[in-house]
């Protein structure tokens, strides 16, 4: 069986090698580190989950996942919200259950188990 | 006419004389006038106040020292005097010599010759000086408040700064760790320094949430209301701790009675819980920890006891300040029971601690459950 695709969506270089170190052995993974590459790889392949931080530039994650929400292609899909633990809560509690947003800094143990509650 | 003893006489004189100087060198200005405001009596600190000399003033109107504004003021005090008020006080702006305008307190009150009134009596004091301090204060007050605000903005803005890399760096040494682990029983060296990576980033991690927690709720005044299931909010809390209180070798005592909904703010219910707990952890070497839950008479009793070090009843009042740390060996940046306080606070409540040194120390938190 293929691997589930995930497309992260984060500028920060060295938390997507910590991304990869932990998903990549289970998931096909591919990388925006701006929202507008996010966009082009996502009409490129839809993929089975996005990971979306809540500050990546130009206009910051939030912004983001509203308009990908509107969009009708897009609008099924499974999005991970990535917040600073303690920052953002009210966005992540607002969009995402519980399940579907996750606290930096995060254990391989919680990332895993979380992705796992949302697409296997 | 009646007749006075020479003796009598000399003691009429001598307490004129008497009154006389009390008035004269009293510190306020005091002045009498007739009912038309006609000047009869101007001490020195009349003149002092208002520039004009005993000379000048007597058979004046006193309306040449008011301001326009308040000269039916005024006139209509002396008119209550006249009409039997009793002595009160007033607050006027009169104007001096040099047309400088002076705020003054003013004491109106009936002279009597008999039973009957025959004029009035000012004291006059000037609270310019007493404004232009109070006005200097409120600055101070305002650019302390300033001081503050920008301390708090700034401990923030650092603690943001600091968390992102400690974030990663917690991540990395917990990925550092497993990858050593693949390396079997090798590197122990290396997975004891690793392992201590990751202890400290984690001890770092927490104080620099406490301080951003603390930032934001330092200048809250008021929170936002949901229904807060205590019983559960603490017992979650508790599972979470249950563990480390056992791996310390203490027993945990829970009396956890009430069942009951309060309307308040979840998150800050569970901070509170969990500070209180964590805290208890901390100070605790040997014995045990005693949570417990009630409710009574519409209040909300949540304590937690134990028997750990304690401290010495000269300290307790230091216990809440942020910042302030009770021992200076002791872990963390103080900021833990302030925020108790203040969640506390914000549902109206009351926390007091009691403590003995050397045998432990007990919390209890009162919320009204209306609040």
């Amino acid at each position: 069986m293929a691997k589930k695709s995930i497309l992260i969506v984060d500028d920060d270089k060295e938390i997507n090698l910590i991304y990869k170190a932990i998903l990549e052995e289970k998931y096909s993974l591919d990388f925006a580190l701006n929202l507008n590459d996010a966009m082009i790889e996502l009409k490129r392949h839809k993929p089975d989950l996005m990971i979306l931080d809540i500050i990546v530039p130009p206009d910051g994650g939030d912004k983001f996942y509203e308009k990908i929400k509107s969009m009708p292609a897009f609008n099924d899909l499974n999005v991970l919200i990535i917040s600073v633990l303690g920052e953002m809560e009210d966005f992540a509690k607002k969009y995402a259950p519980n399940s579907l947003s996750l606290g930096k800094p995060f254990t391989k143990k919680d990332l895993l188990r979380t992705i796992n509650e949302i697409i296997g | 006419m009646e007749k006075y003893s020479r003796l009598e006489f000399e003691e009429f004189e001598r307490k004129i004389e008497y009154y006389k100087s009390v008035v004269l060198n009293s510190n306020d200005a005091v002045i009498i006038q007739d009912f038309n405001g006609v000047i009869k009596s101007w001490n020195r600190a009349a003149q002092s106040i208002y520039g004009f000399s005993e000379k000048e003033m007597l058979g004046q109107n006193i309306s040449k020292i008011i301001v326009e504004a308040h000269r039916e003021e005024a006139m209509k005090n002396i008119a209550a005097v006249k009409n039997g008020h009793p002595t009160f006080k007033v607050h006027q702006i009169r104007i001096t010599k040099d047309k400088k305008e002076v705020d003054v307190n003013i004491t109106y009150s009936p002279i009597y010759e008999k039973d009957e009134i025959i004029e009035i009596a000012t004291t006059e004091e000037d609270t310019t000086k007493l404004k232009n301090t109070l006005e200097k204060l409120e600055k101070t007050y305002a650019q302390l408040k300033n001081i503050e605000e920008f301390k708090s903005v700034a401990m923030r803005n650092v603690s943001h700064e600091l968390r992102a890399p400690i974030s990663k760096i917690k991540m990395f040494s917990m990925l550092l760790m497993e990858e050593l682990n693949k390396s079997g029983d090798g590197n122990k060296k290396a997975k004891e320094y690793g392992q201590y990576l990751v202890i400290n980033s984690d001890s770092i991690l927490s104080e620099i949430q406490l301080i951003i927690e603390w930032s934001k709720l330092e200048n809250t005044s008021s929170i936002v209301h949901d229904k807060v299931d205590f019983r559960h909010i603490c017992e979650k809390v508790i599972n979470v701790y249950e563990s480390q209180i056992s791996n310390k070798g203490l027993k945990l005592i829970k009396d956890i009675k009430a069942d009951f909904e309060f309307i308040g703010n979840s998150r800050l219910i569970e901070k509170l819980i969990r500070n209180i707990i964590d805290n208890a952890i901390k100070f605790t070497i040997k014995g045990k920890i005693t949570i417990s839950l009630y409710c009574e008479n519409g209040e909300i009793y949540f304590s937690v006891e134990d028997s750990g070090i304690g401290i010495s009843s000269d300290k307790l009042d230091k216990l809440f300040i942020p910042y302030n740390k009770i021992e200076q060996s002791n872990k963390g940046l103080g900021v833990g029971l302030a925020m108790c306080k203040k969640i506390v606070e914000l549902h109206n409540g009351q926390i007091f601690m009691q403590s003995k040194l050397g045998k432990g120390s007990k919390f209890i938190i009162k919320i009204p459950l209306n609040n």
